[in-house]
């Protein structure tokens, strides 16, 4: 009786379980990181000797339904997405930036170029003058606000990166509090379910932030290290992340661990993974790759303007000033370096520059300097030298090996770009020399083009070319020796002075050709036209400025396109993955009603076996008298 | 296969919000007329379209120097039409006063005529070109490029150009059409020519001898003169005319140009339209099966 009692009540005693955890599954259906519960029965056998009837059922354990292999795949490829999802959405913003062609640097540069026109056919007119000047500011005002947006998208970014390491360094402390309580639970037996999913749930959210593997204890608790290896939570203990300054270049970010005894590991750029990795590629990489092509253009316009204003003359018949100034090229040690060595850096070529900024190294008996924007490395035994229009200096001190230095060129000229020029009448629109051909010659000798080198002390001497025959001719004048005898074939090029002409045509004997200074500087075009010429020059690196701009545009739309769909790609992994797991631990609400029936029907199944019993003992009282 | 039902509520959601968004992107193509809203809609498109733009501005520029060159080329067409009225004006008196029969009073008034018309010649050859410039200003002038003598031809000699394509002149050169116009064997001053026969003709004490040679010394000069002016107007002429053709090549690169960019980054009315459509019933039936699917329960049944 009492064994049939026993049967009945384990029995109603299994089935209450049961239907507990089916209310309990159906409560948290909708809960985040909740895993379904099922109970676990076993045969309570017996070893007595009337036939291994069996004493009911025992309820061994509540377990959760779950693969660790599949929450595994879910944590990874969440941390994947977000990483992916976080640089797609920085670059989206960055790529708007561009999106309006007519707003943007090149329009402004074209801009620029356009207003000569009118200054070559009225060189005298003030009003044509200074809306060059008014162009050259607004060139030089939008390029050093493009810059100034860039650094506020960086700021932004790095600014996301802070409460990404604050919402990690909440996980961690959250696991670690959480391996505490499982601790203290597993000692009283069983498996602290919710526990469990809590620790299960943090783990994912950690990897939203950044990469971080995990290992299952027996007991439930989770070690956690990062994708590296360095340990984040380990027992009852969380490590801290930290974000400072990079030691190489301060205005970028790295991120170290603290570990509980208090020894700061860096962390690997690389290997973070999670929205943190997606944010720190996007503000240290893309945004420094668009400052320097930024930067790059504003310098070759700049240098190439400014050398063609030195090569002309103002209104007043001065040699032209420069008519823009940008940022200046630092170079700065690592916060690391140990040596003394200060480096100094000055442009030398600005028709050389590359979009990039360099890093210097030492190793103790020569020098590295690698090219930020594609890596290449050159190697050089001392110093000064000159690389990519820039010349590297030691000023002082010396390196140590191991030293880092950063070179800071294409970054810096943008956001220092000023226009210099306020007067109109200080634009260089003139040559420093006309040349004429005689009067009454009688051959047709003409100058098929005149190209200024430089303007020197003797650059305005007059200069006469006096042909003897039709193909010798005699030159005289300050600077120029007097040669004589000197023979004549079309098309060759004569230079004296700083100034450089080509002759063409057929002179006669007697025919002349005179050089001298310009006298009416103000009324002469040739130096603007000159100027004009720039805006389809070569003077960014081989290719024009529009031709860079173009570029830089094609580049930070491909950058953001690649992104998106490198985005669409994780997130649709990450789903694929959440699906699996969810596919055996979410709750479906339809089973879990057609359970409830069934537990209901086995409830009162077992509540009749316990009134059957119930009916045999008093039957027996009953007989029993 | 198991199917949880937050993570299937979760997945049509997203549906829901995938399509909206496919919808409101091609809702915004169709607004702003453009299939390329931002560098990342079409790398290689907007590449090429800030290159096309760049040259619209370029041809923009070869416009107005051609206006430029156009309307100072008119001018110098009207100063030497001008300059030839007054060397046909010249002539006559010329011929008139070299006329042995024509008296030293008469002589005078002829040579007074005269004087008027070099006058005249010499305000055309200095005449402004509208724009702070002279029509014969040379390679650059800031005042009047001949002087009173007639013979002083101050700006450097030579024609001043603008345009990068194709260059054109905006200033053409008084000295060889005014004060060194060449002979068969150098050069003259046509205002020195003229003033060398009016101070003959003045003098009522010149011999007739003397004075028909004045004359027809200062005629042959004329003539030279007559003949230089139509040779620079020719010129002149030939320039018009090829900056027509220049003109005609501007626009013709302008209308390439935009077709060019239209095509690049327009949006395809036709195909846009039917893709909204297309995101439209995509999204009503994800909604309308959410709807639907999202009240089958169990638990209606239970």
């Amino acid at each position: 009786m009492s064994d049939l009692m026993r049967i009945g009540s384990s029995a109603m005693n299994a089935a209450y379980a049961q239907l507990q955890t089916t209310g309990q599954n159906i409560a948290n259906a909708s809960t985040p990181g909740y895993v379904r519960r099922e109970v676990v029965l076993t045969e309570a056998g017996s070893n007595d000797s009337s036939g291994y009837v069996g004493r009911g059922v025992d309820v061994t354990a509540v377990r959760r339904v779950y693969d660790e292999f599949l929450v595994r795949e879910s944590v990874s490829s969440r941390a994947a997405a977000a990483q992916d999802s976080a640089r797609a959405e920085s670059l989206g913003r960055l790529d708007t930036l561009f999106s309006d062609p007519q707003s943007g640097l090149g329009a402004s540069f074209d801009e620029l170029v356009a207003a000569f026109t009118d200054v070559t056919a009225r060189p005298t007119d003030p009003a044509a003058r200074s809306t060059v000047l008014t162009r050259a500011e607004t060139f030089a005002a939008r390029a050093s606000r493009l810059d100034t947006q860039l650094l506020e998208m960086r700021d932004s970014a790095q600014g996301r990166m802070q409460s990404e390491v604050a919402n990690a360094n909440q996980a961690l402390q959250g696991l670690a509090a959480i391996n505490r309580r499982i601790d203290d639970a597993s000692g009283n037996g069983g498996q602290p379910n919710a526990l469990l999913d809590q620790r299960d749930k943090l783990l994912g959210d950690l990897n939203a932030s950044l990469r971080a593997n995990a290992t299952i204890g027996s007991d439930g608790t989770i070690t956690v290290t990062s994708q590296r290896g360095e340990p984040l939570v380990v027992g009852g203990t969380a490590s801290r992340l930290v974000l400072n300054a990079d030691a190489l270049d301060p205005s970028k970010r790295a991120v170290s661990v603290v570990r509980g005894n208090g020894v700061t590991l860096p962390m690997d750029a690389g290997q973070l993974g999670g929205t943190l990795a997606g944010l720190m590629k996007f503000s240290n990489d893309d945004i420094d790759a668009a400052r320097a092509q930024i930067g790059r253009i504003t310098a070759s316009v700049s240098g190439a303007f400014n050398a063609q204003q030195a090569l002309g003359l103002d209104m007043s018949g001065t040699p032209g000033q420069p008519m823009f100034s940008v940022g200046a090229a630092t170079v700065s040690g690592a916060s690391t370096n140990l040596g003394t060595a200060q480096f100094g850096v000055a442009v030398v070529d600005p028709k050389a520059l590359k979009a990039s900024d360099y890093e210097i190294g030492f190793d103790g008996t020569q020098y590295s300097v690698t090219r930020l924007s594609d890596g290449v490395v050159t190697n050089f035994a001392s110093m000064p030298q000159t690389f990519d229009g820039l010349t590297l200096s030691l000023g002082s001190g010396t390196p140590t090996a191991e030293d880092r230095f950063l070179v800071r060129s294409a970054t810096a000229f943008a956001s220092g770009a000023k226009s210099l020029l306020t007067n109109g009448q200080r634009l260089a629109t003139a040559m420093p020399v006309v040349t004429e051909p005689g009067a009454g010659n009688t051959g047709d000798l003409k100058v098929a083009s005149l190209d200024i080198a430089s303007i020197g002390a003797t650059t305005g001497a007059t200069v006469t070319i006096t042909f003897t025959g039709p193909n010798t001719f005699s030159v005289n004048g300050a600077g120029t020796g007097n040669p004589s005898g000197l023979s004549y074939t079309p098309g060759m090029q004569l230079s004296f002075n700083g100034w450089s002409m080509k002759l063409d045509g057929a002179p006669a004997a007697g025919d002349t050709l005179r050089v001298s200074a310009t006298p009416n500087p103000a009324a002469d075009n040739r130096n603007a036209r000159v100027m004009q010429a720039l805006g389809d020059g070569k003077l960014a690196d081989g290719a024009t400025v529009i031709g860079r701009y173009a570029e830089m545009i094609g580049d930070i739309g491909a950058r953001t396109q690649g992104a998106r769909s490198q985005g669409d790609m994780s997130q649709r992994l990450y789903e694929d993955a959440e699906r699996a797991r969810t596919e055996m631990s979410g709750v479906n609400l339809d089973e879990e009603a057609a359970r409830l029936m069934q537990y209901q029907q086995a409830y009162q199944a077992a509540a009749k076996v316990i009134a059957a019993a119930n009916e045999m003992f008093r039957s027996l009282l009953e007989a029993a008298g | 296969m198991r199917i949880a039902t937050a993570f299937a509520q979760q997945v049509a959601i997203n549906g829901i919000t995938d399509r909206q968004s496919q919808l409101l992107d091609t809702q915004n193509q169709l607004s702003s007329g453009r299939r390329v809203n931002s560098p990342s809609d079409d790398p290689a498109a907007a590449a090429e379209a800030e290159r096309l733009r760049s040259r619209e501005s370029r041809l923009g520029s070869e416009q107005r120097a051609i206006d430029q060159a156009r309307q100072m080329l008119g001018s110098a067409d009207g100063a030497l039409a001008d300059a030839t009225d007054l060397m046909q004006s010249a002539r006559e008196s010329l011929l008139a006063a070299g006329n042995a029969s024509t008296g030293p009073a008469d002589r005078a008034k002829y040579a007074e005529q005269l004087r008027q018309v070099r006058e005249q010649l010499l305000s055309v050859a200095n005449r402004t070109d509208g724009a702070g410039g002279f029509v014969f200003g040379g390679q650059g002038a800031v005042a009047a490029p001949i002087d009173a003598s007639g013979t002083v031809y101050t700006p450097p000699a030579g024609t001043q150009l603008i345009g990068q394509d194709m260059a054109n002149p905006v200033a053409l050169d008084g000295r060889e059409n005014f004060t060194a116009i060449r002979t068969g064997s150098g050069t003259e001053s046509i205002f020195a020519q003229l003033d060398a026969a009016i101070a003959t003709l003045s003098d009522t004490n010149a011999t007739v001898a003397v004075s028909t040679t004045a004359a027809r010394t200062a005629l042959s000069a004329v003539d030279r003169s007559l003949d230089r002016f139509s040779f620079t107007r020719t010129m002149v002429g030939e320039r018009l005319k090829a900056i027509d053709a220049h003109e005609q090549a501007v626009a013709t690169g302008s209308i390439d140009n935009q077709a060019r960019l239209a095509d690049l980054v327009d949006v395809d009315f036709a195909k846009t339209i039917s893709a909204m459509n297309q995101h439209q019933t995509a999204l009503e039936a994800a909604m309308k099966s959410y709807a639907t699917i999202s009240k089958m329960s169990l638990f209606d049944y239970v």
